[in-house]
C-alpha cells in the first residue's frame, strides 16, 4: 500500500471518529455508520479502482444541497439541535468529498471538517468517553497529518511532477529548431532530472522510525496539551455543563413534579454531585443508600386536560426563610460537590444543621419544609459549583434512620426571659404546613374513590382500622405496594390509559405501572385520606458508593420521590431511634413505597467487575471535576491552594527579612532593626569570613578547572549571532580546540597570528596541517572558495588529531 | 558549508491552522468550554513540536555540493549533492536542498535554475548522496550561488529554511560539433602550398612518431597495449608525422542589435565553428595556434596547439558576445602581430568579407595591413556556409 492509500484510510477513520463525537451525544450510531459505509466505498471505487467519481461541479453542487438541507434543520431547532445541524452539515460534506478526486485541496478539507466535528462534538457532550475518543482522535490526526505531508513531498520531488526548475535557456519554437540546425545552439527546454523515484520516496519514509516519531509527537502534544489545559489561567468559576439536553423527557430533579402519562422516560447519566459521609472520627460511612432530600411537596393539583402536578410548599420568597440550626456535638458530617446548576435546591439527609456560622450563612432553610436552598439571589444564579458540608444526626449505627424530628425550636424549651415570638412563628408555620400535607378536599372521596376504598381495605386486612396508630397505617399502606408481582416499576408509558380518570386513580385502580413519583404520590394521598399529614419529598438516592474515592457518586438517574409523614410527639414509639430528640414539632417519618426495579435496584459487586467499574467511575469523577469542571476555584485549590491557604511565605518580604536576620545571626552577624539599623559582629562572623574566603578560592580553582572541559559547543551558535564566533565551521572549532587546550585568540590577533602563535607556545606537532587549515579558511572566508574533498579531508584528520592530545594538567 | 542565515516561518496551511486555533481557544474562553482548552491546548501542542522538530532537523546536518571541471554546451551536469548528519542521535526528516544556478557570463535575462532534492530520511551520522542532472544547453559561465536547506517535517505547516552560502563555478564551454571531410581538406590543401611552413617531427616518413587515442579505421597492430591497459583506452602508436602549418583562426561576431533568432543562432554557429577547429587543430598539437575575437572588444591569444591552451581559449570562446560594432580594424592590427608569413588565417564571420569590409572606414584602413585578411579564407556563415564544415554531432571532447 502506497503512502496515498494509507492516507485515504487514515482520513476515513479520522472522519469515522469526528462523527463518533457527535454520535456520543444523540447516541445514534446510524452516523458514524455511514460515515464508514461511505469510506470504505470511496477508498476502493473512488480512490483505488476509480469507478466512481464526483466531478467537481457535482461536489459543489451537493455541498449547496447539504447546506440548504441543514439550513432549513438549523432554523427549525433549538441551540442543540443547532449544534446538531452544524454537525450533521460537517458529515455531509464529508461524504461528498469522500466521492470526488483526491487533491491536497481536498485532504485539507476533510481534516478541516473532522476537527471542526470535534469543536461541535466538545459542546455537546462532556463525558468521559469524548475525553477517550480525544486521545485516539489525536492519534490518528497526528499520524493524517504526517502522512498527507509525506504524500505531498512525494508528489513534489518524485519524477513527473512539475518541472523541478525552468531549465536553462530560451524555449524555441519547434518549427524554428527543426528548419534552422543552428538553432539549437541557443538552447532549447532544458529540465532537471533527479535521480529519484516515488516508490523510493515512499520507502525512505515508511518506517518504523517513522511509527516511533508519531508516537512521540502524540505523546508530546498529550503532555504539552495537559500542562497547558492546567496552567491556563481561569477567570470564571462557572464553567460550560453541556447541551441543555433534548426534547425528549428524562429522569432527573425538579422542584415541581408533573405526572408523565405518555411516552419514555429516558435515563439520564449525568452527574449531579458527589457526597461523602463521615462520621465524627473522620471515617467514611458506606453501605447506607442515603435519601437527600430536596424539596417537599404538598399541593396535588389536576388540570382540565387531566394533567397532574404536585407543587411546593411555598415559594422560597416566601416568610421567615432562615438559617438552619448549629449541629449538635454528634453528628454525620455530609459534604456535597455539586455540579454547575442554577436551581437553588440543596440536597442533605434530613435533618440537617449547619457545622458553623460561616456555612449557616450561606446556606438557608425553608421554614415551612425545613430543607436546605442556597442563600443569595438564586433566581439570577449563574451556572455555578456549589460545595457545601451540613451536620446531621439521620444515621445511626450505620443506616439513615426513618424518623427524624423536625428541627423547629421547641417555644417550651426556649430559657424564661428570652423572646419567644420567633417560635411561636414557626409553630404557626408548622400548623399552616401540616394543613397542607393534610389537604383532602370533599371532591376528593369521588375522585379517588377506588384509592380510598383500597385504603380502607388495606387497613382492614391488616386488621388496624379501629387503631390510631398512623406508623402502623402507613406501613401496612407502604408493605402493599411492595407486594410481590402486584406493582410493577417503569419508565415506559407506552401502555393503555384510562384518561377520565385521575393519573393516580388510574395508578391504583388499572394498571399498577409507574415510576417513584406515582408510587409516593399514591401513598401520599392514601395517607391523606385517613387524615395523616403527608407530603412528597423529591431528591436523589445514592445508589453508587465508590471505593476508591469513598463517595457517592449521585447521577440524574438517581432522582427520587418518597413520602414523608409527620408524627407528633406522642406518636413516636419510645423504641424507635430518632436521630434526637423529639419536640413538640414533632418528627418526620420516611416511606418509600416505590418497589425495586432493574435501573434502582443494584447490587454493589465487589469482584473485579465492581472494583473495574468504580474505578471507571473515580476517573469519571476526575475528569467532570478536573477537566469538564476545571474552573478558578478548582484550578486555585489544585495547583496554587497548598501555597495560597498559607500566609504568602513567598511573598511576605517581613517573613523573609526575618528569615535572613537569623540566618545572619547564626554566622555571628546580628542585624537589629528599629528607626537606626545596627550591626554587630562576634568571633563567629570572622570565622564564616575565613570560611567563605577559603572556599571561594577553592570554588574559583574548580570552575578554572571545569571550564575547558565543558563542551560549549551547543551554545556556539550564540556566538555566530554576535559576530565573535567564525561562520565557518572548521576554523570555529579550531578555536574551541586551541581554547580547549588553553590559548584563546587575543584581540587584534589575525587567526594566521593566532594559530602559529598557539603552534608554537603549545608546541604542536599538527604545524603544517593546521596552517594550512587557516589558509584553507583564508580562502573560503573571504575568497569564497570551495574546499575539494581531500583538502576537507586534510582538516578533519588535524582537528580530530588536536581533539585528542591530552588537556592541559590533565 | 556557511550558514548565511535561518529562517523559520509559517506557510500558508500554517496560518490556517493558528487561526482554528485561535477560533477554538477563543470559543473556550467565550464559553468557559474546558473541552474546547484541551482540544486548543492539543493542536497548540502539535504546532509548538513541529516548530521544535523543524528547527531540530536544522542543525547538525552539513552539505557539501560536487560539480563537473567543465562541460561543453549541450552536455547534461551531474551534480552531487551530499548531506551528513553529524548528530548521534535522531533521524532528521525530508530535508529539501534547494540549490540554485544562472549564467552571470554572459548575463542571462531569463531566471535562474532551481533544483530540489528531498533526503527523505538522514540516520544519526550518516552521509547520504544524491544527484541531479541538467543539460547545460547555453555557453558561458554559471555561478552557483545560495542553496537552501528547508525542512516541513513533520506536519508541513510550518518550515524553516537555512541559507547556505556555497559559492561555485563552472564554465560551459561552447559546442564542439564535428568537421567535415571539407575542413580537412581546407587545412590539408594549405599544408601543401609553397607558402606553408612545415615541421618535421620524426626522424623519417612512417617512423614511429608518438602514441594517440584509437580511431575507427587504425590497424589493431599499431595498439600499444602497454599504454591501454595504463589508460584504459585504447592507444595507437602514431608513425605518420603530421604535417602541421601555423594557424590563425579569426571569429567575426557581428549582429545587427536587434537580432532575429536566426542571426542569434549563426552567432552561437560561429563561436561553436572556431570552438570545434580549436579542439581539432589542438588534438594534433604541435602548430601554432593564434585566435583573435572580434567584437565590441577584440581579444587574441597565441600560443603552441595543447590541451591546455585548448582550455583556455574554449574559456574565453564561452564568454564572447556578437556585437553590431564590430572593431574589425583592431582586429587586423593584432593580426598583424600574430601573422607571418606562410601562416593560414581562417575567419568565421556571421557576414561575408564584402559587408564587413564596405563597414570599415577606408582612412581607418590605410594604417593597418589589411592583405592578410584579403587573403584569408572566409567563411561566411550567413551564405549558409559553415553547413558544409560543421555539423552538430557530437565528437569527442579534448
Amino acid at each position: 500500500m502506497n503512502v496515498e492509500r494509507w492516507l485515504q484510510v487514515h482520513l476515513v477513520i479520522l472522519c469515522l471518529l469526528g462523527s463518533l463525537f457527535v454520535a456520543l451525544s444523540t447516541e445514534n450510531l446510524l452516523v458514524p455508520s455511514g460515515v464508514l459505509l461511505a469510506g470504505i466505498t470511496s477508498v476502493v471505487f473512488t480512490d483505488a479502482l476509480r469507478w466512481l467519481r464526483l466531478n467537481r461541479l457535482l461536489g459543489n453542487l451537493g455541498a449547496v444541497g447539504a447546506v440548504l438541507y441543514s439550513l432549513r434543520d438549523f432554523f427549525r431547532s433549538g441551540s442543540d439541535g443547532q449544534l446538531l445541524a452544524i454537525a450533521s452539515l460537517l458529515v455531509y460534506l464529508q461524504v461528498i468529498l469522500f466521492y470526488q478526486e483526491k487533491q491536497s485541496r481536498l485532504y485539507w478539507q476533510m481534516i478541516l471538517l473532522s476537527l471542526l466535528q470535534v469543536v461541535v462534538g466538545a459542546a455537546l457532550h462532556l463525558g468521559l468517553a469524548f475525553g477517550v475518543l480525544l486521545l485516539v482522535y489525536t492519534s490518528v490526526s497526528v499520524s493524517t497529518l504526517v502522512l498527507f505531508f509525506i504524500h505531498r513531498e512525494t508528489e513534489l520531488h518524485s519524477p513527473g511532477a512539475a518541472p523541478v526548475g525552468p531549465g536553462l535557456g530560451h524555449a524555441l519554437p519547434q518549427r524554428i529548431t527543426d528548419g534552422e540546425p543552428w538553432m539549437s545552439l541557443l538552447g532549447g527546454p532544458a529540465t532537471v532530472h533527479v535521480d529519484d523515484s516515488r516508490e523510493e520516496i515512499s520507502r525512505s519514509f515508511l518506517s518504523t522510525a517513522l511509527i516511533r516519531q508519531i508516537v512521540m509527537l502524540t505523546c508530546g502534544a498529550l503532555l504539552f496539551a495537559a500542562a497547558f489545559f492546567y496552567f491556563a489561567p481561569r477567570h470564571s468559576r462557572a464553567s460550560w455543563s453541556g447541551a441543555r439536553g433534548f426534547s425528549r423527557p428524562q429522569t432527573g430533579f425538579t422542584r415541581e413534579v408533573e405526572l408523565q402519562q405518555m411516552g419514555e422516560l429516558l435515563q439520564n447519566n449525568s452527574v449531579v454531585m458527589k457526597v461523602k459521609l463521615g462520621d465524627q472520627f473522620d471515617r467514611p460511612v458506606r453501605d447506607i443508600e442515603p435519601y437527600l432530600a430536596g424539596e417537599a411537596l404538598v399541593e396535588y393539583r389536576t388540570d382540565e386536560e387531566g394533567h397532574a402536578r404536585w407543587l411546593a410548599a411555598a415559594s422560597l420568597h416566601g416568610r421567615g426563610a432562615g438559617s438552619p440550626p448549629m449541629a449538635p456535638r454528634e453528628h454525620t458530617l455530609v459534604t456535597v460537590e455539586m455540579r454547575a446548576t442554577t436551581d437553588p435546591a440543596l440536597f442533605a439527609i434530613t435533618p440537617a444543621y449547619a457545622l458553623d456560622r460561616q456555612s449557616s450563612e450561606s446556606l438557608s432553610m425553608n421554614p415551612l419544609t425545613r430543607l436546605l436552598f442556597r442563600s443569595g439571589d438564586y433566581e439570577n444564579f449563574l451556572p455555578d459549583e456549589f460545595i457545601y458540608s451540613v451536620g446531621t444526626t439521620g444515621i445511626r449505627e450505620g443506616r439513615q434512620l426513618t424518623i427524624v424530628p423536625d428541627t423547629r425550636p421547641d417555644p417550651r424549651s426556649i430559657p424564661p426571659g428570652q423572646p419567644r415570638k420567633d417560635a411561636r412563628d414557626e409553630m404557626d408555620m408548622l400548623a399552616d404546613h401540616l394543613r397542607q400535607c393534610s389537604d383532602w378536599p370533599a371532591e376528593n372521596d369521588e375522585r379517588f374513590s377506588r384509592l380510598k376504598q383500597l385504603t380502607a381495605e388495606i387497613i382492614e386486612s391488616h386488621n388496624l382500622s379501629m387503631t390510631n396508630e398512623p406508623i402502623l397505617i402507613a406501613r401496612a399502606l407502604e408493605d402493599h405496594f411492595h407486594t410481590p408481582g402486584l406493582y410493577t416499576y417503569t419508565l415506559n408509558f407506552n401502555f393503555a390509559r384510562n384518561h377520565e380518570l385521575d393519573p393516580i386513580e388510574d395508578f391504583v385502580a388499572n394498571h399498577h405501572r409507574g415510576h417513584c413519583q406515582y408510587f409516593a404520590s399514591a401513598l401520599v394521598l392514601m395517607l391523606r385520606s385517613r387524615g395523616i399529614p403527608a407530603r412528597m419529598v423529591v431528591g436523589y438516592r445514592g445508589t453508587e458508593y465508590n471505593e476508591i474515592g469513598d463517595f457517592y457518586q449521585i447521577r440524574q438517574r438517581n432522582a427520587h420521590a418518597w413520602v414523608e409523614m409527620h408524627l407528633t410527639k406522642e406518636q413516636v414509639p419510645d423504641y424507635e431511634t430518632t436521630g434526637g430528640e423529639i419536640g413538640t414539632a414533632g418528627a418526620w417519618m420516611r416511606l418509600d413505597p416505590t418497589p425495586s426495579s432493574e435501573a434502582t435496584d443494584r447490587v454493589l459487586a465487589r469482584d473485579w467487575i465492581g472494583t473495574a467499574r468504580d474505578w471507571l467511575d473515580y476517573v469519571d469523577t476526575v475528569w467532570s471535576d478536573y477537566v469538564v469542571g476545571l474552573n478558578d476555584q478548582r484550578q486555585q485549590a489544585a495547583m496554587y491552594g497548598r501555597y495560597s491557604t498559607q500566609s504568602d511565605p513567598f511573598t511576605d518580604a517581613e517573613a523573609w527579612r526575618e528569615k535572613m536576620r537569623t540566618l545572619a545571626s547564626w554566622f555571628g552577624i546580628h542585624i537589629e532593626q528599629g528607626k537606626n539599623w545596627r550591626v554587630a559582629f562576634d568571633w563567629r562572623a570572622g570565622l564564616t569570613a575565613m570560611i567563605l574566603c577559603g572556599l571561594g578560592l577553592v570554588f574559583s580553582r574548580l570552575v578554572k578547572w571545569v571550564w575547558p572541559r565543558i563542551d560549549w559547543s551547543p551554545l556556539a551558535f550564540w556566538r555566530v549571532r554576535q559576530g565573535r564566533r567564525s561562520p565557518v565551521p572548521f576554523y570555529a572549532r579550531l578555536e574551541d580546540l586551541l581554547a580547549r587546550l588553553g590559548r584563546s585568540r587575543r584581540p587584534a590577533e589575525t587567526p594566521l597570528e593566532f594559530v602559529e602563535h598557539a603552534i608554537r607556545e603549545l608546541a604542536l606537532a599538527q604545524g603544517d596541517s593546521l596552517s594550512k587549515a587557516v589558509d584553507a579558511f583564508y580562502r573560503v572566508r573571504f575568497g569564497g572558495a570551495t574546499l575539494d574533498n581531500s583538502e576537507i579531508d586534510a582538516i578533519e584528520h588535524a582537528l580530530a588529531e588536536l581533539e585528542r592530545r591530552p588537556l592541559v594538567g590533565a | 558549508m556557511p550558514l548565511i542565515r535561518r529562517r523559520i516561518y509559517l506557510r500558508p496551511e500554517g496560518w490556517y491552522y493558528l487561526f482554528v486555533i485561535v477560533f477554538v481557544i477563543g470559543g473556550a474562553v467565550l464559553r468557559n468550554v474546558n473541552l474546547l482548552v484541551a482540544l486548543g491546548g492539543l493542536m497548540a501542542a502539535a504546532l509548538i513540536l513541529h516548530w521544535q522538530l523543524v528547527l531540530r532537523s536544522l542543525s547538525g546536518v552539513d552539505v557539501i555540493r560536487t560539480l563537473p571541471a567543465r562541460l561543453c554546451a549541450g552536455d547534461v551536469l551531474d551534480a552531487e549533492v551530499t548531506v551528513r548528519h553529524r548528530s548521534q542521535r535522531g533521524n532528521v526528516w525530508a530535508l529539501e536542498f534547494g540549490d540554485r544556478f544562472e549564467r552571470i557570463d554572459p548575463p542571462e535575462s531569463d531566471v535562474a535554475t532551481e533544483v530540489k532534492l528531498l533526503f527523505p530520511r538522514v540516520s544519526a551520522g550518516q552521509e547520504i548522496t544524491k544527484r541531479y542532472h541538467c543539460t547545460m544547453t547555453r555557453r558561458g559561465i554559471y555561478h552557483f550561488g545560495k542553496a537552501k536547506l528547508t525542512s516541513r517535517y513533520p506536519l508541513g505547516l510550518v518550515e524553516g529554511t537555512c541559507f547556505l552560502d556555497m559559492p561555485d563555478r563552472l564554465v560551459v564551454y561552447p559546442t564542439i560539433g564535428k568537421l567535415s571531410r571539407r575542413w580537412q581538406g581546407l587545412i590539408e590543401a594549405e599544408q601543401v602550398g609553397e607558402k606553408s611552413t612545415r615541421h618535421r617531427r620524426g626522424l623519417a616518413e612512417g617512423d614511429f612518431y608518438g602514441l594517440r587515442e584509437w580511431r575507427n579505421g587504425d590497424s589493431p597492430r599499431w595498439i600499444h597495449w602497454r599504454t591501454s591497459a595504463k589508460m584504459g583506452a585504447l592507444a595507437v602508436r602514431q608513425f605518420e608525422q603530421r604535417r602541421s602549418s601555423d594557424m590563425v583562426l579569426l571569429l567575426d561576431l557581428w549582429s545587427p542589435s536587434s537580432a532575429t533568432l536566426e542571426q542569434k543562432g549563426l552567432v552561437e554557429a560561429a563561436v561553436a565553428f572556431a570552438a570545434t577547429a580549436v579542439v581539432d587543430l589542438c588534438r594534433h598539437g604541435g602548430s601554432h595556434l593564434g585566435m583573435i575575437v572580434a567584437s565590441r572588444e577584440v581579444g587574441h591569444w597565441s600560443g603552441t596547439a595543447s590541451a591546455l591552451y585548448a582550455q583556455e581559449l574554449l574559456e574565453h570562446l564561452s564568454v564572447c558576445q556578437a556585437s553590431e560594432s564590430v572593431r574589425l580594424v583592431d582586429a587586423v592590427q593584432r593580426l598583424g602581430d600574430m601573422f607571418h608569413p606562410g601562416a593560414k588565417l581562417i575567419v568565421f564571420s556571421t557576414r561575408s568579407r564584402e559587408d564587413a569590409f564596405s563597414l570599415v572606414d577606408r582612412k581607418l584602413r590605410e594604417g593597418v595591413k589589411w592583405k592578410p585578411l584579403e587573403e584569408a579564407v572566409w567563411i561566411d556563415g550567413a551564405a549558409g556556409e559553415f553547413q558544409s564544415f560543421l555539423s552538430l554531432d557530437r565528437e569527442p571532447r579534448a
